[in-house]
């Protein structure tokens, strides 16, 4: 009796040992489980905390989205500017080049005439002879002028040395022969040069000085190659 | 000679808990209510123990057969969508805890009693 009941006994405390092993063993399963997941993944994350990282997940969207679409406003804006300015920019540019062609700062072409002057053996040119001549030029309606391709600016000054040479814009010598070239329309300059008696081109003959006037559909005008300076005026506001 | 029993496998299960390699995250919800479930049964058997009407093999099949049952609950759960697993974890913590009042119950009668007896001798 005794021995069948400790029999039973001990079957029974098997059973049960190889229970808790069963148990214990799968509770530290999981505990092991549940340990590594909770700290990393999304999956393992349970509703509540996934409801309040969507949350924070949707507000921080929002921030960024709303910083996103400013962002754009601005960069539209600028864009928009920039395509101002550089309207505004061409026709400054067009402008500048405009002002620099009437101040002689740019190669020009064109219609117009070209006058060689040539000294004789009787007669000189003066410098007087080349101003003169400028300014019938002028007078005329011409739009660029050039004496061997020193161009002719609001600024430009035609002077004797010594009554031996000439000089141009100040520190240009220049000797015969001279090319005069003026861009304007021909027949006008033509006309005004080969006026009878009082025209210059009579006017040199006389002189016994060689001159030829040739008109041109083509006339090369070389820009000013100094630099046209204001140290002294100064714009009246 | 039981309680032994139950000190060596409880150590023999933390040591191979341990060893064992880590379960997937999704399978360790099953493990989770089995455990519930298996934890349920031993305070029914503490509980059944105390009331004097302990079987082993009542103990056992409910052991194995409510984890099983348990899993397979929750498995079909997670297939329909709702989640039949906290049903069953209500049933087990309750019964848990019905077992255990009756343990407390059995143990706070009974440390009067031997009160008593020390102080009559």
């Amino acid at each position: 009796m005794t021995i069948k009941k400790d029999k039973q006994t001990m079957v029974m405390s098997i059973i049960v040992g190889l229970m808790s092993v069963l148990l214990v063993c799968s509770m530290f399963i999981q505990f092991r489980a549940v340990d590594k997941s909770e700290k990393s993944n999304i999956e393992s994350l349970r509703s509540d905390e996934l409801q309040t990282q969507i949350a924070s997940y949707k507000t921080r969207y929002e921030e960024t989205m709303e910083q996103y679409n400013t962002n754009q406003n601005t960069i539209s804006e600028y864009a928009a500017s920039i395509a101002e300015n550089k309207e505004s920019t061409d026709l400054l540019d067009k402008e500048l080049s405009e002002s620099n062609t009437l101040l002689g700062l740019t190669d020009v072409e064109g219609q117009g005439v070209i006058i060689t002057l040539k000294d004789t053996s009787e007669a000189t040119y003066a410098a007087d002879d080349l101003i003169m001549l400028v300014n019938e030029l002028k007078y005329a309606g011409a739009e660029a002028i050039s004496i061997n391709d020193n161009r002719i600016v609001n600024l430009t000054d035609i002077i004797a040395i010594n009554n031996s040479f000439i000089v141009i814009n100040s520190d240009a010598r220049i000797s015969s022969p001279y090319v005069v070239k003026a861009i304007g329309d021909k027949d006008y300059l033509m006309s005004t040069l080969n006026l009878k008696n009082s025209g210059f081109v009579d006017l040199m003959r006389i002189n016994n000085l060689e001159i030829d006037v040739k008109a041109s559909d083509n006339v090369v005008v070389y820009k000013y190659s100094k630099e046209l300076n204001a140290d002294i005026m100064k714009e009246v506001e | 000679m039981m309680i032994l029993t139950i000190i060596i496998g409880s150590l023999i299960g933390v040591l191979l808990g341990f060893l064992m390699p880590t379960i997937p995250y999704t399978a360790s919800k099953y493990l989770a209510i089995a455990i519930v479930a298996a934890l349920d049964s031993v305070f029914g058997g503490i509980a059944s123990h105390i009331k004097k009407n302990f079987d082993l093999k009542i103990f056992v099949s409910g052991f194995f057969v409510n984890a099983v049952i348990a899993m397979l609950l929750t498995y079909l759960g997670q297939k329909l969508n709702v989640d039949i697993y906290l049903a069953a974890i209500i049933v087990f913590v309750g019964r848990m805890f019905n077992n255990l009042g009756i343990i407390r119950r059995y143990y706070l009668n009974k440390i009067p009693q031997k009160m008593s007896e020390k102080s009559k001798k």
